[in-house]
């Protein structure tokens, strides 16, 4: 394994410039959702579409998958190979479970009347979440590959490292949707 | 290097359990009527705390080197002084 000359494993420092990088990203994203907030235009506005049982649904899903990320990440660790499989499985399949309720959402407030070109809060709206919705899809795929990864022997303490890379994206993915789901749609509903 | 105590399993289903809970009580508060400015308020605290956890328990980074920490930290400040400067050029 390489370490850097901090004796951190580089792909892992690699990772958290990424992250860190990729918050300045989802930064800008917010900015201009919150810029054109309240440009609806003739269409409809998030009081109109925004189903928060729904929506506090699937953030309950993609909290409690950082959960099984989590104890994979500390399985693998633990070298108990097999179990280190199914909480990563068990997290690919929440991840597909929040993108299912994602793409419900879309066409839901599409049959409404909200598509990406039809008001400025049709476009910043479906580029912020659609951008979320990408990169829970590249998370996904990545533990799919994982699970492939581990097909044979499971992921064990000589894998921990790549599980645990996994996973710190996969945490971010969460941490930028806890601020997504209360700017974008919990405080529309405060009063 | 990795700090001398390492998050047991137990330690991440009490944070889970934390942050169910935490996503309950931001859920229950925009219901409530009358408290105005305060709602935005707890919800942001709330959001930062769900934040936190996240970040020190399940990334790991309460527990990994402190560069980890600061090399995320200056992501977030870029983050966080990008939507500052948008609201003041708004107001102003």
């Amino acid at each position: 394994m390489e370490l850097t000359n901090t004796g951190i494993p580089n792909r892992k420092l690699a990772l958290w410039l990424f992250v860190s990088s990729e918050s300045v990203f989802f930064a800008g994203l917010l900015v201009g959702y919150l810029v054109y907030h309240g440009e609806n235009g003739a269409g409809p506005g998030p009081q109109d579409l925004f189903n928060i049982p729904l929506t506090s649904f699937s953030t309950f899903v993609l909290l409690m998958s950082s959960l099984a990320m989590a104890l994979a990440v500390h399985a693998a660790q633990q070298d108990l190979r097999k179990r280190a499989l199914h909480w990563v499985a068990l997290t690919a399949l929440m991840g597909l479970i929040f993108l299912g309720f994602q793409t419900y959402e879309f066409s839901h407030f599409y049959h409404e009347g909200l598509s990406i070109q039809s008001s400025l809060f049709g476009t910043t709206f479906y580029v912020l979440t659609g951008f979320h919705g990408a990169h829970v899809a590249v998370g996904v795929i990545w533990l799919l590959s994982l699970l492939f990864y581990g097909r044979r022997g499971g992921l064990g303490r000589e894998k921990a490292l790549d599980v645990e890379i996994a996973g710190l994206y996969w945490h971010f993915v969460d941490v930028v949707w806890i601020v997504l789901f209360t700017v974008v749609y919990l405080l529309e509903f405060a009063q | 290097m990795a700090g001398a105590r390492h998050p047991t399993a137990r330690t991440f289903w009490g944070v889970g359990a934390v942050l169910f809970v935490l996503t309950a009580i931001e859920i229950a508060i925009i219901e409530l009527q009358g408290i105005g400015p305060l709602v935005v308020a707890l919800l942001f605290g709330l959001a930062s705390a769900k934040f936190y956890l996240v970040a020190s328990f399940f990334m790991h980074l309460r527990f990994d080197h402190k560069l980890l920490g600061w090399t995320f930290a200056v992501g977030l400040l870029f983050a966080v002084l990008i939507t500052v400067a948008q609201k003041l050029v708004s107001v102003y």
